[in-house]
């Protein structure tokens, strides 16, 4: 039963990156982009990861992806094109993909099939904070700088009345 | 219990086909999401890894390559829009302007 979870969801994942070869408009893909990463969570938490399952629902599918369709909402590509966005056939395979990743989830939440699988060592939240504070206190201090780097460069670069 | 191969051969699947986003889609937007792809694959390859060894560096490397790519998402989507705001250009073809036979005209 989990091994089956494992490869449905990672087929999810896969088919969902692979449709961002194929579709025209941005928005579409970040759709798909969004389910591919959900799906990746439910990975990550198969893997014995929850830490991370969460970090990103929370940081990759809320945060970045707002901020990928929040640019492409003020970019307002090619006026032309502003016709109704989800045109019937086109969120077929998205919502397809969606509940299918739902049904999986369900799936996982009724069997609580980590326990069956035994193997698997889940490595907990507080193992991962005393290592991210301990032995690498110095990689998150670089963090923090990449950070603080990366807030001026963005405040730099949207600054009114420039030139 | 899933072998360390299969983890890793669905991380590189999806390295693959954000490569392939990358380099065959030639819009700014779709650029950034197959960068976005590829970054998944090999935050996969560190927790499968993580999970194999069975200790939490796995873990640590993959928030900071969230971290590093929060950073570069923030900064690469404020220049896709000056390019768009500047040049009108939507895809890498257009961005022509650092070749030296083209006067700069516009900016």
């Amino acid at each position: 039963m989990y091994e089956f979870i494992f490869y449905l969801s990672s087929a999810i994942a896969v088919v969902a990156a692979g449709a961002i070869l194929v579709v025209r408009h941005p928005v579409h893909a970040a759709l798909y982009l969004i389910v591919s990463l959900l799906a990746l969570a439910l990975l990550f938490f198969l893997l014995g990861a929850p830490l991370l399952a969460a970090l990103q629902v929370m940081l990759y599918a809320g945060a970045i992806m707002v901020l990928f369709l929040f640019m492409m909402m003020v970019m307002n590509l090619r006026t032309e094109r502003n016709l109704p966005l989800l045109l019937p056939g086109n969120w077929g395979g998205i919502s397809l993909l969606a509940l299918l990743l739902w049904l999986v989830l369900l799936l996982l939440l009724s069997r609580s099939s980590l326990d069956e699988a035994g193997s698997i060592t889940v490595i907990e939240p507080k193992e991962v904070g005393s290592a991210l504070f301990g032995p690498y206190l110095v990689v998150v201090e670089a963090a923090a700088i990449l950070l603080l780097a990366a807030l001026v460069a963005a405040l730099y670069l949207s600054r009114k009345g420039k030139r | 219990m899933i072998p360390l191969s299969h983890s890793l051969i669905i991380a590189a699947l999806l390295f693959v086909l954000g490569l392939a986003v990358v380099l065959l889609r030639r819009e700014l937007l779709f650029i950034l999401i197959g960068l976005e792809v590829m970054l998944n694959g090999v935050a996969l390859t560190a927790i499968a890894a993580g999970q194999y060894w069975g200790n939490a560096d796995g873990q640590v490397l993959v928030i900071m390559l969230l971290t590093v790519t929060a950073a570069e998402v923030v900064v690469a989507l404020i220049l896709v829009w000056l390019a768009f705001d500047h040049y009108k250009a939507v895809r890498v073809e257009t961005l022509t302007h650092l070749r030296d036979d083209t006067d700069r005209s516009t900016s």
